[in-house]
């Protein structure tokens, strides 16, 4: 298992380098025009400045990540010179579960650089330590957001296993068949179906509606959102755990690579 | 001699495509099989079916008594006939991809083979030529202690220089233990080196049995003799 | 070493060896290739080279020294006695070829003797 999160490593090891360099050098780049501005301005709009490069930023690094975890798997499954992983003796489990904990460290690492960058840039532009702090900050809304946080990771990651069944299904049951990428994404959309299916079905069986809890949990009960940010975990979890062994099963059975 | 490979019956087929019909093999120990036919008779397919890269539709596959799966993927050293190295590494990072992954890669080994094929172990595997591509990739199956090995295509495509270091590697890794199933259309080439032949045409085995006993039974060489059997193909 | 499709691989591998014993090529009592060394050199397969190797043994050619290897015999007599065979088997190609092009065995002996003068 080491060994196959090493190689996931060992593979993005380029792309790895070039992002790094393409961070530090947009880093260059806004500061450059940061000092270029009247120090006015700077006084100014400076709190303005920084929400708007870092949600940039923020929005390329969760693109980046997004891309890369689809390619993932892709390149191993559909190019030519891919199945040299599926050719080791290792089961289509133990593969697809290095490649997500691969995928959880890489999107930790990348969490890690953009916080690290933010706070680089508060120091540098003099605002002192960004005051975290809400007007009413208590237990639960830190509970909220780590939930909140924790629900965006595994939702990524149940999207991303979505993607794989796809491909999964597509390289077993039609291998060689064209138009890849017009099927792939008819089963994407028919996975979805049967998702939204399922959901549904669930719902009436509790006699409640989980899109309306998933509205809800903008609106503004904080207990009310709490409990329905706990439910989605657990359903994005169900689903994540129902995705990952049927994808683990065709890997490991019914593929023709 | 044991059996090393038990193929009963095997079917396969892709979408519309039939693949393989009604394929009923076995493979001894301390044998070196042909498995002769042009494009697109089945050859790869078998191949890949016994490395469990693909599954079959029906009928039976018994690997040393076992089916197909990841654990007979660890003594089965298979080489597909495509570039299956990720073109990113380096010649050293495959050769260490291959100890990572399997136990029985003989690194020592390696490394000599390394220097006999005439490679640059800094070189990127995406700027190998075909013939540089191709000594990587035998180097790489034949370097592990596997029981079963087979290649796909070993000599297609390349230099007379290249064919011969494959042939010569092939040759002095072969022990008594082990299986080698080399399939190839260049029949020639491979004539000296096989103990039984296979034809494969549409799917079908059309004869099969030993090089020596079939060149006594039809007076010529096995290069007519696939002329001979694939005539109408 | 090229090989013909008329007949099989290993006697030809061995009329080969029988002629370099005979010619000196090889020694009296020396050591031969180990059976790989052989086959990678020939690019033949390790089995038809084991099968050479026990052949010759059988003809008394060759013997094994365990673990040690396979070595040309040391009796002069079983070369000599290799030498007239093959001389023999070179004959009988020459005189049945020679007799289906209608020569008579005085034509042909005649025939041998103006060609050794022509060709010295």
């Amino acid at each position: 298992m080491l060994k196959l999160i090493k190689f996931e490593f060992m593979r993005k090891k380029m792309v790895f380098l070039i992002a790094g360099a393409l961070t530090v050098l947009g880093q260059l780049f806004a500061m450059f025009q940061y000092y270029k501005l009247d120090e006015t301005v700077r006084n100014y709009a400076g709190e303005e400045i920084f929400t708007i490069f870092m949600s940039f930023t923020i929005f390329g690094f969760g693109l980046l990540y997004f891309i890369d975890l689809i390619l993932l798997i892709k390149d191993d499954l559909f190019k030519q010179e891919g199945y040299m992983l599926f050719m080791t003796p290792h089961n289509g489990y133990k593969i697809l579960g290095s490649k997500l904990i691969f995928a959880l460290l890489e999107g930790f690492i990348i969490a890690v650089v953009y916080l690290a960058l933010a706070y680089l840039n508060v120091n540098m532009m003099g605002m002192g330590p960004i005051d975290f702090r809400m007007p009413e900050f208590d237990v639960a809304w830190i509970e909220l957001i780590v939930k909140g946080l924790f629900l965006g990771v595994i939702m990524l990651i149940e999207f991303a296993l979505t993607v794989y069944l796809s491909f999964a299904l597509f390289k077993s049951l039609f291998t060689n068949a064209r138009f890849k990428g017009l099927i792939t994404f008819g089963i994407f959309i028919v996975i979805n179906m049967v998702k939204g299916q399922i959901v549904e079905l669930i719902g009436k069986v509790f006699g409640r509606s989980f899109e309306s809890i998933h509205l809800n949990a903008s609106g503004a009960m904080l207990e009310a959102a709490n409990s329905a940010m706990t439910l989605g975990i657990g359903a994005t979890l169900v689903s994540a755990i129902i995705l990952f062994f049927a994808t683990g099963y065709l890997l490991e059975n019914r593929i023709n690579l | 001699m044991n059996t090393m490979i038990k193929i009963v019956d095997l079917h396969k087929s892709y979408m519309t495509k039939k693949a393989l019909r009604n394929v009923n093999l076995e493979f001894q120990s301390g044998k070196i099989y042909g498995l002769l036919g042009p494009n697109g008779s089945g050859k790869t397919t078998l191949m890949k079916v016994i490395a469990d890269l693909h599954q079959q539709n029906e009928g039976e596959i018994l690997i040393c008594g076992e089916k197909p799966s990841h654990k007979t993927r660890a003594f089965v050293a298979f080489m597909p006939t495509e570039n299956f190295i990720y073109g990113w590494m380096k010649v050293k990072e495959a050769l260490q991809f291959y100890k990572d992954m399997y136990q029985d890669f003989d690194m020592e080994r390696a490394e000599e083979l390394i220097q006999f094929m005439e490679l640059d172990k800094n070189q990127k595997v995406a700027s190998l030529s075909t013939g540089q591509k191709a000594r990587l990739k035998i180097t790489l199956t034949i370097c592990r202690r596997a029981k079963i090995y087979m290649l796909d295509e070993p000599l297609n495509g390349l230099d007379p220089i290249s064919r011969t270091k494959i042939k010569e590697c092939i040759i002095d890794q072969f022990d008594s233990e082990g299986v080698m199933i080399i399939s190839t259309h260049l029949v020639n080439e491979v004539e000296q080196i096989l103990d039984e032949v296979i034809f494969i045409g549409g799917g079908e085995i059309i004869i099969s049995g030993e090089t020596e006993t079939l060149r006594a039974e039809r007076g010529k060489g096995l290069e007519d003799i696939y002329r001979e059997v694939f005539a109408n193909a | 070493m090229d090989f013909s499709n008329e007949t099989p691989i290993y006697l030809q591998i061995m009329n080969r060896l029988k002629s370099d014993i005979v010619t000196g090529k090889i020694k009296m009592g020396e050591k031969l290739m180990s059976t790989r060394e052989l086959a990678v050199s020939l690019r033949v397969n390790p089995n038809t080279v084991q099968r050479v190797f026990k052949e010759l043994e059988n003809e008394g050619i060759c013997f094994t020294k365990r673990g040690m290897g396979t070595y040309v015999t040391e009796d002069e007599a079983t070369i000599a006695l290799l030498k007239e065979q093959l001389a023999n088997d070179l004959m009988m190609v020459f005189i049945d070829g020679m007799k289906k092009l209608n020569y008579s065995l005085v034509e042909i002996i005649e025939k041998v003797r103006s060609y050794g003068e022509v060709n010295k």
